[in-house]
């Protein structure tokens, strides 16, 4: 038995031990990527401001070449819970009071500065097959809506609209963040969508816009926290809030806040 | 008689098993355990069981009765031609479910191949409605269908169906009344498979069938809601999806790990 089990091990152990050191190489690695890595400032972006920090960020690269920028791009809900369970960011632009309250009492980051408001609109489809001029028309039979979920301050918008008006809302989709409203309205999978007023004018080519009215005090206002006070977090804020970023926004379309 | 276990094989097992029951039970340490009764008795928690359980039931037949077909055909070819409809028919188990889900919205979607041409004939449209979430989750459903059925017929003893052939039952006679019954117990296993896999479906089911309270928001897209605004909700929510879970592999264990 002896005789027999002895030249196997002998070509078994190596491979054994390759594996394991593969599984360890590889353990490493992945640990290593999970630290947080020196000259990256991670800035933490709700959806509806991609066009605005896209626009804004070689601003900063300018002034820190040697820094890497990562942006992490979601509905404002689940960037407030990615970063109470525990991810890292150095600067957070959110959308909704709601959110950043909660990231306020959450977490440790520093007071918010409002940097615009937002107001919502609703955007249809020119796939449509039906006649939707005004805001009633939604209300028709046949007619797919989206709107954000509630926990996106678009939703939270939509719903709050929806209260004040008795415009049933309850057959729409409800879709994780504006940007996904807005590109299902675009690929004709929905009739008409609520998204934000900057979110319809970069696609005014493409849909019809009807214009809530009356209820320009609906609006969701948009703010900066830092995590901390380094040079480069400063001038961060410093760029979202100088004149450049104040005329960008308006030309997007946003609201002076 | 077995050998010993040796220690070290031991002693990792153990380790990895525990690493692997960390996160259930941390999510478990978290459930608001008194509040659940008035949680799961809220309106869109409900909603969200009945469509899941609906939905998840009808694909589970639905993947049955269509992959069955075509488990006996692939059971039944061999070469390159077997390969590719194998692997094709398997892709929707190993695609990521938002890539099924986009592929089913070029296909049934309103603007669609296939989706334009039945809205314009019968005024249905797939997405956003019961059969969409259906649909999405058969879909993913049904490659494990083919695989499971498809692996026990072939380890089928042919002669039982020359036997009956050749006592004049005619070829789809003998499929339903003597080769199908012969793998009835993979059949049953199939189906809970895809049951179990259209349960916790949420990629295709959001990418295709949209979110909609109360007509397409099934329970795990109504977890992933609730995680930004109601937590709790979305604990509880996700208790009941581990307990179903959990129930079908206890009762699955004879077939998969037949005791020794």
């Amino acid at each position: 038995m002896n005789e027999t089990m002895s030249p196997m091990r002998k070509t078994r152990e190596p491979t054994v031990h390759r594996a394991y050191a593969i599984f360890l190489l590889c353990a490493c690695v992945l640990l290593g990527s999970c630290r947080t890595s020196e000259g990256v400032f991670t800035v933490f972006v709700a959806s509806s401001m991609t066009e605005f920090i896209n626009i804004m960020l070689p601003e900063l690269a300018a002034e820190f070449p040697d820094v890497q920028v990562q942006v992490n791009i979601a509905g404002s809900g689940t960037l407030v819970n990615q970063i109470a369970e525990g991810a890292t960011a150095d600067a957070v632009l959110l959308a909704g009071a709601s959110q950043m309250d909660r990231l306020q009492s959450d977490t440790a980051f520093q007071p918010p500065v409002s940097i615009a408001r937002n107001t919502l609109t609703v955007v249809v489809s020119s796939e449509t097959h039906r006649e939707v001029n005004t805001i009633s028309d939604l209300q028709n039979s046949g007619l797919q809506g989206a709107i954000c979920v509630r926990g996106a301050p678009c939703g939270a918008l939509a719903l709050e609209f929806s209260e004040t008006t008795n415009l049933d809302l309850s057959g729409t989709t409800r879709e994780p963040n504006v940007k996904s409203v807005l590109a299902k309205v675009l690929r004709g999978e929905v009739d008409y969508g609520f998204v934000y007023r900057s979110d319809a004018r970069l696609a005014a080519s493409e849909v019809r816009t009807i214009d809530l009215e009356g209820l320009d005090l609906l609006t969701t206002s948009y703010s900066v926290a830092l995590a901390n006070s380094d040079e480069i977090s400063l001038s961060f804020l410093e760029i979202l809030t100088g004149r450049k970023a104040a005329m960008t926004l308006e030309d997007l379309g946003f609201l002076k806040p | 008689m077995r050998t010993r276990l040796p220690r070290r094989v031991r002693i990792v097992a153990l380790l990895v098993i525990a690493l692997v029951a960390t996160p259930l039970i941390s999510l478990l340490l978290r459930v608001p355990w008194a509040r659940i009764p008035s949680i799961l008795r809220q309106e869109f928690v409900t909603d969200a069981l009945v469509l899941s359980l609906t939905s998840s039931v009808l694909a589970a037949f639905i993947a049955l009765f269509l992959g069955i077909p075509v488990a006996i055909l692939l059971s039944r070819l061999d070469g390159l031609f077997a390969s590719v409809t194998r692997a094709v028919m398997m892709l929707p188990m190993v695609l990521p479910p938002v890539v099924g889900g986009a592929a089913l919205l070029f296909a049934f979607g309103r603007r669609g191949t296939l989706g334009s041409a039945l809205e314009d004939a019968s005024g249905v449209v797939l997405p956003y409605s019961l059969g969409g979430v259906v649909l999405a989750n058969a879909f993913v459903a049904m490659p494990f269908v083919v695989l499971t059925i498809e692996g026990s017929l072939r380890g089928l003893d042919s002669r039982f169906e020359l036997a009956a052939a050749s006592l004049g039952a005619n070829e789809f006679r003998t499929m339903i009344k003597v080769v199908l019954p012969m793998v009835r117990s993979s059949v049953i296993a199939a189906g809970v498979l895809a049951w179990a896999r259209a349960l916790g479906e949420f990629g295709a089911t959001i990418t295709f069938a949209g979110n909609i309270p109360g007509k397409t928001q099934t329970l795990p897209l109504a977890v992933f809601v609730a995680m930004e605004t109601d937590q709790e909700a979305a604990l509880a929510m996700s208790l009941v999806l581990i307990l179903v879970s959990l129930g079908v592999l206890l009762t699955m264990r004879d077939r998969w790990w037949p005791a020794r």
